[in-house]
């Protein structure tokens, strides 16, 4: 992934890794803490039965997994000093099913100095394995140092 | 509010039960794996700090689906539309998180209702984790 320094103007480009959403990951996310009695949970993203209940083909990964990865993308560009004061805005556009290659990206919207870094506005999303973008926003955040 | 109630039938104002969970490191290695992340800062504090829960955790703990008051009826289910986020401050392993949930916007489009929740996480210290505004809807039975 190309990193985010300093010097970086509007339009610069960043991608992520692939992530593939294996039915044994969502289970682990959505199904509930793996001590729990009965574990997994049932639910859309763990159990294919209550999925086609609900009119789904496939289990649907939960949005907050994925949305995990573009948070992910925040924390490598920006440290964990984002946790304090970052922000993110992010619009769920399309269903991501189980087996689905999901990989985040970001793009230098804005700029701005600060007197001990530089302020970013940054255009986000994650692309399915066919290219289709299921998830867009944005996300702001400070890198220190100039 | 502690009664359940369908989670589609709460007005502007009204909040489901709140919910508090206590961090384990297993819990947390639980979504480190769920997210294919195994950075150290999961692992490892710094700076004399206890090891940083995952944010994809703190997610999904605070999605509504969580609270024990929250319920839809058989067939139905979330749809997640989208979530506006400030990060206040980072949460650590070994802590209990507090959750809160308010109804604060209900509106129309496309012919579906959304609801939109003010979520709010706090620690046992009372430090402000993060606040995040979720737009929901709602499916049922060969709607998707």
């Amino acid at each position: 992934m190309t990193d985010l320094t300093t010097a970086s103007q509007p339009g610069a480009e960043m991608r992520g890794r692939d992530y593939r959403l294996s039915p044994a990951r969502m289970r682990a996310f959505s199904g509930g803490p793996f001590e729990m009695d009965g574990w997994p949970l049932v639910n859309i993203h763990t159990d294919l039965a209550h999925a086609e209940s609900c009119g789904l083909k496939k289990r649907n990964a939960s949005g907050t997994q994925w949305q995990g990865y573009v948070i992910q993308m925040m924390l490598d560009l920006f440290g964990t000093g984002w946790l304090s004061r970052g922000t993110i805005e992010t619009k769920f556009i399309r269903m991501v099913l189980e087996d689905d290659v999901i990989t985040p990206w970001a793009v230098v919207a804005e700029r701005e100095d600060l007197d001990d870094g530089v302020k970013f506005a940054l255009e986000i999303g994650c692309d399915n394995q066919d290219g289709v973008t299921v998830l867009a926003g944005s996300a702001t955040g400070i890198l220190r140092g100039v | 509010m502690s009664e359940r109630k369908v989670a589609t039938d709460l007005a502007v104002g009204e909040s489901y039960a709140p919910y508090s969970f206590h961090v384990t490191p297993d819990l947390n290695e639980q979504y480190c794996y769920a997210e294919e992340d195994y950075d150290s800062r999961y692992r490892q504090g710094d700076s004399g700090d206890p090891p940083l829960v995952h944010p994809a955790l703190i997610l999904n703990m605070s999605n509504r689906t969580r609270s024990p008051s929250f319920y839809m009826p058989e067939g139905h289910s979330v749809l997640h539309a989208k979530d506006i986020i400030e990060f206040i401050s980072p949460a650590y392993v070994g802590k209990k998180l507090n959750v809160t949930w308010t109804v604060c916007e209900r509106y129309k489009r496309r012919g579906r209702d959304f609801m939109v929740i003010d979520c709010r996480v706090i620690d046992e210290d009372g430090r402000d984790i993060f606040r995040r505004f979720s737009h929901n809807t709602h499916i049922k039975g060969g709607e998707a």
